[in-house]
């Protein structure tokens, strides 16, 4: 039972389930060096904690909410996990399986892109992943990363000009 | 030198939108008088556009089904179940595939497995041939050890469990099918692969665990009901030679391998070009189907002395109808149970219902009439009948109509965006000067396309139109904010003021989740701006969420698969669908127990409403547009008759005893029709109400609305599979059909018909 006495609609958790399922699972396992299996499992204990929150608290901010926790989980994992070491020059990432009906023209262009990004740094990268594509505001992304906002704005903003950059010179 | 421009964070903050209104406004002026800043912001915002874009392009995974039953089942440690009932069928095409891809793959694969070869921790590079075996090597094989002695029908085709290399794509493809019988395209498949046997290991843990629970005997049940439905000889499956197609869960006896360490499969590599993959069939416009239905749950018979009311909300969506059309005549599959709402699918049709009188008080005429239920003779069906005040275009009021265009990437197909600028066109050549036309689209930032503009300025709006085109991810919470917005800023007092979503399905709402999404869309509602909702494509609508908010923003659902759809929609019905005749239309059936011994309302199952929702005036219900006619069925059991299909009596009350039947029972008095509606600006909703009399009617002399309406009833209760649905088949809906087409201008009766024909033949 919650502090309010307040549960989660199923319906509810459902609906929160299909929106941000695929975001988190996408910021767990990037986080994650490429462990999918690990981001299954962190997204599954974020949404089953939501479950036992009391809804009243969080309502009204359950997207930050959810990728704080879910973040929190990733790295706890990462403490207990590094003896699993793995080489971070083969990872293999989901995101590189482009749409077959639609990819094949600007496939290209995509890949270039999505190198760039890789290119940045963990914290750009995981900046812009919860902006554009969990589609949370910069205070949201501050509460969940810890840092101001201000900081968020200048990490994305210095995430979007690199690209720029190195974008102009290929 | 635009170096230093670049310095200022203020330029990915203006482009995302999260500059403070103010500050804005001072960022544009200083764009205006600074083409540099403008060209830096302009280069801004192409790298965030091309970043959103990749983003939406990204395939990223969904929770593996365990552990989504996980939570919502809200417990951490539960045994998976698989309870939910629906579609656990597979089309045949994917079965076949399946076999095939067993000869294929299967041997190569056992062999690997006898070598005891694994993968561990192992990092394929991408496009190796061998992942998915490696995958599925990795995996339980539980089809081979399964045994068939299992009491959930060995021989349905349609259990899942056919698939020959259980571990990657079949765990997926029963949280796949349990929404819509699956089919994925390569990408999907892949994904798959990658993702893999997590599922299928933990669905097995869980099965283990699971037997003897009581879900188990359900689901039994439920593809016991399945397979004698829809039992399909499966030749092509069998000859391409495995009982693997046949065999199925047996939770008792199943023989589970513990499945290997996770990480082992962890990051295994999308593939993409391996011949040996089977390549699943694709929907129509190629994308995977990932249509979304909620779960309906048909309603039962209820005895009138333990509960003589029945009350319900309108419903004058069609979408499920044209969902099912486009499942059985163009992808030629059986629809997913739960895509099946049989009030839509009823009042898809036009009924040549009498609207009221010109000078009547009530904006709709109400009539109901009983008549002998067509598939249990012992049984009578009763007719409730609404028909909204018609229209003629020159008495329209004005409109003010607000586009919010779905453009994300997804949208790339050519049923969806072309289709929709189609319609818009055709919905154009419907309005006046004085009807005003905006335009919002929304793919990762919203934007204003087009600021209200007169309908008949074409050339302008052409262009809008022209030049949209689909690309990035989908950020419906913004767009939804600005349509509002502009809908708000060219309000037309006692006109029609509406916001129009044209999407093909997820509505991304951002950061402010669904719940905040219905509550705006509510208050837009309830200061006159209401909301429709046209469905465009198969493959990733969220039929649930979008019905949801088109029902509470006072609006109505259409799904438009075809130009002749969006005919039907935007012109011939086009008043009905822009202009409320009255809004929140609750219907309350009070039986007369001396009549009627119980009562089944056929479909409105997500509409029924508690009896005291009927006089509370802030309970949402349905809208009546123009023109528009509601049909609602109830088969009833008339007193005295005896059945086994009433759920049991409860016990006598302890302390309190029945109600006594009043003077008014001795009437002959089958029901009161209780009807309550509010005015398209009012508040307050007024109360109409009359008592209906069988009349003995028969079936045969009914009139053939009546009768065309009962055979598109049980063809939607055949197609769910309902267990109501008495001594009819297909055939008998075919030949009531024909008969009471009537005069069918429309060619929708013929149309109807057909699909039938189709159904019978998938069964």
């Amino acid at each position: 039972m919650t502090e309010s006495g307040a549960t989660w609609p199923a319906e509810t958790i459902n609906a929160l389930v299909d929106r941000y399922e695929r975001p988190l699972l996408a910021y767990a396992g990037r986080m994650l060096g490429g462990d999918w299996q690990g981001a299954q499992d962190a997204v599954q204990e974020t949404f089953l904690r939501l479950c036992r929150e009391d809804p009243v608290k969080i309502e009204s901010r359950v997207a930050a909410w959810l990728f704080s926790v879910c973040r929190t989980r990733v790295i706890d994992m990462q403490r207990t996990n590094h003896s699993t070491p793995f080489d971070s020059s083969q990872i293999a990432v989901a995101d590189e399986s482009p749409d077959v009906s639609a990819a094949v023209i600007d496939a290209e262009d995509r890949d270039q892109l999505h190198g760039l990004v890789e290119k940045l740094t963990n914290r750009q990268q995981e900046v812009l992943r919860l902006r554009l594509q969990a589609g949370l505001s910069y205070r949201e992304i501050a509460e969940v990363t810890g840092l101001t906002i201000g900081n968020v704005g200048f990490h994305l903003h210095a995430a979007v000009r690199n690209l720029r950059d190195s974008l102009a010179v290929s | 030198m635009s170096d230093s421009i670049w310095d200022d964070p203020n330029v990915t903050s203006y482009i995302l939108g999260e500059l403070p209104q103010d500050e804005a406004e001072v960022f544009e002026k200083r764009m205006q008088e600074d083409p540099k800043l403008a060209e830096v912001v302009a280069e801004a915002r192409s790298v965030t556009e091309q970043l959103q874009v990749m983003y939406s392009n990204e395939e990223n995974p969904t929770l593996e089904t365990a552990r989504r039953e996980n939570i919502t089942r809200n417990n951490p440690i539960t045994s998976v179940t698989l309870e939910r009932k629906t579609t656990w069928r597979v089309p045949l095409v994917l079965l076949a595939t399946a076999a095939a891809f067993l000869l294929l793959v299967g041997g190569p694969l056992l062999m690997q497995r006898e070598e005891g070869r694994i993968a561990t921790d192992s990092i394929v590079p991408r496009q190796s041939a061998r992942a998915p075996m490696q995958e599925s090597v990795d995996a339980p094989q539980p089809p081979m050890a399964a045994s068939t002695s299992s009491g959930i029908t060995p021989d349905s085709p349609y259990s899942v469990q056919g698939f020959p290399n259980r571990s990657a794509a079949d765990a997926r493809f029963i949280e796949e099918s349990e929404k819509s019988p699956g089919t994925l395209n390569e990408s999907d498949m892949d994904f798959d692969m990658a993702e893999s046997a997590g599922d299928s290991s933990d669905i097995y843990k869980g099965l283990a665990m699971g037997s003897g629970n009581p879900a188990d005997k359900k689901i039994a049940n439920e593809l016991q009901r399945k397979s004698a439905l829809q039992k399909v000889p499966l030749e092509s499956a069998k000859t391409a030679g495995s009982q693997q197609a046949e065999i199925t869960f047996d939770k008792a006896t199943t023989d589970v391998p513990a499945p290997s360490s996770s990480r082992s499969r962890a990051e295994m590599p999308v593939q993409e070009e391996n011949s040996l993959v089977p390549t699943p069939p694709e929907t129509k416009d190629g994308s995977a189907d990932r249509d979304r239905f909620n779960n309906i749950t048909e309603n039962q018979y209820k005895r009138v002395t333990e509960s003589p009311l029945s009350t319900f909300s309108i419903d004058v969506d069609t979408a499920s109808y044209s969902k099912v059309r486009e499942y059985l005549l163009r992808q030629r599959r059986l629809p997913p149970v739960d895509a099946v709402r049989i009030e839509e699918l009823v009042n898809y049709f036009d009924y040549e219902y009498l609207p009221p009188q010109d000078d009547a008080e009530i904006p709709f005429a109400a009539t109901a009439e009983i008549i002998s239920c067509p598939w249990n003779n012992r049984h009578r069906l009763a007719r409730i009948a609404l028909k909204g005040k018609e229209m003629q275009t020159q008495e329209r009021p004005l409109s003010n109509l607000v586009f919010l265009l779905d453009t994300s990437g997804s949208m790339n197909a050519r049923n969806k965006l072309p289709l929709v600028k189609q319609g818009m066109n055709m919905l154009l050549s419907q309005l006046g000067e004085n009807d005003r036309v905006a335009v919002v689209v929304y793919a990762g930032s919203a934007g204003l396309v087009l600021d209200s503009t007169p309908a008949t300025n074409t050339r302008e709006i052409e262009n809008a139109l022209t030049n949209l085109a689909a690309g990035g991810s989908t950020n419906g919470g913004q767009g939804i904010k600005l349509a509002y917005q502009i809908a708000r800023d060219n309000f037309i007092v006692g006109g029609v003021n509406r916001v129009i979503l044209c999407t093909d399905g997820d509505f991304n709402v951002g950061t402010t989740g669904t719940g905040s999404l219905v509550r705006m869309v509510e208050k837009e509602a309830a200061g006159n701006i209401f909301l429709s909702v046209l469905g465009f494509g198969m493959g990733n609508h969220n039929d649930n969420m979008l019905e949801q908010i088109s029902g509470r923003g006072n609006g109505n659902y259409a799904f438009i698969d075809t130009e002749k759809e969006a005919q039907k929609v935007l012109v011939n019905q086009v008043n009905g669908t822009l202009v409320t005749i009255a809004k929140d239309v609750k219907l309350q059936i009070e039986f007369n127990p001396r009549m009627v011994d119980s009562y089944r309302l056929i479909g409105y199952e997500n509409r029924v409403l508690a009896k005291e929702d009927f006089n509370d005036d802030k309970k949402d219900a349905g809208e009546i547009g123009a023109g528009h006619a509601v049909t609602a069925l109830y088969e009833l059991i008339p007193a005295g008759i005896k059945n086994g299909i009433v759920p049991p009596r409860v016990n006598k009350l302890k302390y309190q005893s029945p109600n006594e039947l009043t003077d008014a029972a001795n009437r002959d008095e089958s029901f009161t029709l209780k009807l309550r509606y509010k005015e398209p600006e009012g508040n307050t909703s007024k109360l109409h109400e009359f008592p209906v009399v069988d009349n003995e009617t028969k079936f045969q002399d009914a009139d053939h609305d009546a009768r065309f309406a009962a055979a598109v009833a049980n063809f939607g209760m055949l197609l769910r599979g309902s267990a109501y649905s008495g001594d009819w088949n297909f055939q008998d809906v075919i030949d009531v059909a024909k008969d009471a087409k009537g005069e069918d201008m429309s060619g929708l009766r013929a149309e109807f018909v057909e699909m039938v024909e189709a159904a019978s033949k998938m069964q």
